[in-house]
């Protein structure tokens, strides 16, 4: 099933965020958490996506991102760098991503 | 160079910062809200004020670091854009053209530059702006470190305090702030967010390397951090541009790029470096600098790389100013060497092929020579069109009217020359529009029309000329009032049965006016006829098309060059003369035994009938005609004409010479040249032998009615 986020992700309501995301991690097999009804998303709150991230690494799932994103948090994730830390996330499902492997 | 040809140079500069300071600052006002229009102008004040105190106008320099002050408080959203600040901004602008010409009167510099002050002074109090008065009366000295600042590259780390979220502070507006300075690389370190077993959403686990390109100081780097600077982890390093350049336009090298960052030893490198193996695959099969820092470290090779490379573009398209006295000479010069060579190809015809080869060669420099020296003289027609803008607005305001001014084809380009004298008779016709044309707007509401008029202004090519449309959808030409007008002027019979396009150019006639009223613009009877005059001394022509309550078109032809045209060359008996040779669009043989049998003046072309001038009855040339003569088919206003001549010599690079006062008047010719063997050509002008050959042939009907 997938995860509805809430439409504020930011500082305010990350730690509820936090532990709501954790729950769904360890309960689903094939996590996929859908960001198109996020609002607003701040440091915090991309922080927070890259910890998902980083959990599903370390029990080993694939976790999933998905849904179109509304620009404000499209531009707030592509801006300030983070454009190289996500794959496109013009695609349907798209992942964070820690290095390239360019030289 | 001397002092006096920078100064020179720094004064032709000025004048065209300023020139589109005007146009920057309307459409600053148009976008109120646009950070990129507000930063055009910006740039423009800091450009001027950074070559001023260079070149020693002392006196501008402080007055633009005041207005650059204010502008620069536009920028930060401490004052916002409003109508007395585009007024004021111009204001100023006109201040500096007057402190720029006053340069050499020592008088007048001192009268101006005591006015600096006052205007500071009223300039901000106009816009609100905070701060102590100037005195008045005496000058500022500005500040050497504030001067000259081009763009620099910066490399600054910032790791935020792990509780700054605490504070209410959101790091990633803070790098929005200073992405607005300049051409920038964030790089993120994530590496420390932990997994949401250990995350603690209120910490700040991410921190940044970011590259900077920007004309702004250190200081003004730190300011957007100031006040996080001191819990947070803030380097702020320069990355002189010799380094960069070291690499000769390209990029740094990988290893060179970690080095300064400080990322890898030197001995680890070098040691690393003797490997043939790729530095990156090197470097991380080594763990000698983590993944993330390579892969950091290529993202700073692209984007010194995408900087280097704008450097070198800016340094390839500069440009070079030369005084146009000087081109004007050139463009002489190369008009003498295309009759030496007319000359020379002429005496050489039948010489040895040696001798001839040469000579052909010779002609193709002299062609590429001739058509890159007329392209430098070329000048996109915008450069005129912007000024317009002001003067709009500023006629608009007087008058109370609300007017748009919309252009299209800015880019047509034309002689410098023909820009030059064509902008007295623009703004003529402009005034008239705005004045008489363009109704107030409760008229314009009454009418049902919008409130706000426009005014187009046009520029196309069309053919070998260019097309320069004033539209204005105002009240149009009054018939009737013309007419009375005309017949009051005595330049009509109160019975004669004119033609609407004969009628409007009644208009151009001296002393004709028909406003009900004068203004400080228009309405004083001097205007459309001087119009007329300079558009005509360009060997242009001026027609006018209207319709009452809805528009009215002034519409004017220009020729693209005055000095060296592609010719036609053509025989009528003895003498030669010459098309332009962008008119022409075929030739086609005829027999004058088959054609006069039809009686009409029309020959058969590609299955339409065309019709044609016979330009040896039309110069009364007596002489034998040959059996079998050419038609030059020639597209003229958008429609075919044909004009027949004796023999076609063929394309002609033609140096045109200007008609003397005697022969000024001579319709159907806008010029002569000088031929090979020395004797003269006459250049048609066809438009105007098509209307001689019309009145001609009606005379001639008249004539035989009686």
């Amino acid at each position: 099933m997938k995860k509805d986020l809430e439409s504020n992700l930011t500082i305010e309501y990350a730690a509820q965020a936090a532990e709501s995301l954790k729950t769904y991690i360890r309960s689903e097999d094939n996590p996929v958490i859908d960001l198109s009804v996020v609002e607003r998303i701040d440091l915090a709150g991309i922080q927070l996506l890259l910890s998902v991230e980083k959990t599903g690494e370390n029990i080993s799932k694939d976790v999933f991102f998905t849904g179109d994103l509304v620009s404000s948090v499209y531009e707030r994730i592509f801006n300030c760098g983070f454009n190289t830390v996500f794959s496109d996330a013009s695609e349907k499902l798209f992942k964070i991503r820690r290095n390239s492997s360019e030289f | 160079m001397n002092s006096d040809q920078f100064r020179q140079a720094f004064i032709e500069e000025s004048t065209e910062l300023l020139s589109s300071l005007e146009a920057k600052l309307l459409e600053m006002e148009e976008a109120p809200e646009d950070k990129e229009k507000i930063s055009a102008v910006f740039r423009i004040i800091h450009t001027i004020k950074g070559s001023s105190a260079m070149f020693g106008f002392n006196e501008i320099s402080e007055f633009t670091h005041h207005v650059e002050n204010i502008l620069d408080a536009v920028r930060e959203k401490k004052i916002s854009v409003s109508r007395d600040l585009i007024d004021w901004t111009l204001r100023s602008g006109d201040h500096i053209t007057a402190l720029i010409e006053a340069d050499e009167i020592v008088d007048k510099k001192m009268l101006l530059a005591g006015q600096s002050a006052g205007i500071v002074n009223a300039f901000r109090e106009a816009v609100g702006m905070e701060g102590a008065p100037l005195p008045e009366n005496t000058v500022e000295q500005s500040h050497p470190d504030e001067q000259g600042l081009t763009d620099k590259l910066w490399r600054i780390k910032f790791k935020p305090a792990d509780n700054i979220f605490l504070s209410g502070t959101n790091p990633l507006l803070l790098l929005d702030e200073l992405g607005e300075f300049g051409d920038s690389l964030f790089l993120p370190h994530i590496e420390d967010v932990p997994d949401l077993d250990s995350i603690n959403a209120e910490v700040c686990y991410t921190s940044w390397d970011i590259l900077l390109l920007t004309d702004r100081s250190e200081n003004d780097i730190r300011d957007v951090f100031i006040f996080v600077e001191n819990d947070s982890e803030l380097i702020v390093q320069e990355i002189p541009f010799e380094e960069l350049s070291a690499f000769d336009g390209e990029a740094p090298k990988l290893g060179t790029i970690l080095l300064n960052r400080g990322d890898i030893s030197e001995n680890a490198l070098k040691a690393l470096l003797q490997k043939q193996k790729r530095l990156g695959e090197l470097i991380l099969e080594n763990k000698a600098a983590s993944s993330e820092a390579v892969d950091d470290a290529l993202k700073e090779q692209n984007f010194i790389k995408t900087v280097n490379e704008k450097r070198t573009e800016k340094a390839g398209t500069a440009s070079l100013r030369v005084s146009s006295d000087k081109l004007d000479e050139l463009v002489n010069l190369v008009g003498e060497l295309v009759t030496v060579h007319a000359q020379i190809d002429r005496e050489s015809n039948g010489a040895n092929t040696e001798l001839r080869s040469m000579v052909e060669q010779l002609g193709r420099i002299t062609e590429n020579l001739r058509e890159n020296t007329m392209s430098m003289r070329l000048l996109p027609i915008g450069t005129t069109f912007s000024r317009f803008k002001r003067l709009v607005r500023d006629l608009s305001n007087e008058m109370g009217k609300s007017i748009n001014l919309v252009m299209a084809g800015e880019e047509t380009e034309l002689d410098k020359t023909v820009i030059e004298k064509l902008n007295d008779p623009l703004v003529h016709i402009i005034r008239n529009s705005v004045d008489h044309g363009i109704e107030t707007p409760e008229e314009r509401v009454k009418k049902g029309k919008p409130a706000e008029g426009m005014v187009k202004l046009t520029a196309e090519h069309a053919g070998a000329s260019v097309r320069i449309t004033i539209e204005d959808d105002g009240g149009g030409l009054n018939k009737e009032k013309i007419f009375k007008k005309a017949v009051q002027n005595h330049l009509i019979e109160s019975d004669a049965v004119l033609s609407d396009e004969e009628l409007y150019a009644m208009i151009f006639a001296a002393g004709f006016s028909t406003a009900t009223r004068v203004t400080s613009v228009s309405g004083r009877g001097v205007g459309m006829d001087v119009v007329r005059r300079q558009i005509e001394s360009l060997n242009g022509n001026i027609r006018v098309e209207s319709r009452e309550n809805e528009y009215t078109k002034i519409i004017l032809s220009l020729p693209l060059t005055l000095a060296i045209i592609d010719g036609f060359l053509v025989n009528i008996g003895e003498d030669s003369y010459i098309f332009p040779l962008s008119v022409v669009e075929a030739c086609i043989e005829s027999r004058y035994e088959e054609r006069i049998n039809t009686g009409k003046k029309m020959v058969p072309y590609r299955e339409t009938m065309l019709p044609y001038v016979d330009l040896r009855e039309e110069f009364d040339d007596d002489s034998q005609r040959p059996e079998i003569d050419q038609i030059v088919v020639v597209n003229s206003d958008n429609r075919q004409i044909g004009f027949c001549v004796d023999r076609v010599v063929g394309e002609h690079q033609t140096v045109i010479k200007s008609l003397s006062g005697v022969f000024k008047n001579a319709d159907g010719f806008s010029g002569a040249t000088i031929l090979g063997d020395g004797s003269v050509a006459l250049i048609l002008d066809t438009e105007g032998i098509i209307k001689r050959s019309v009145l001609r042939n009606e005379a001639l009907r008249n004539e035989s009615r009686y």
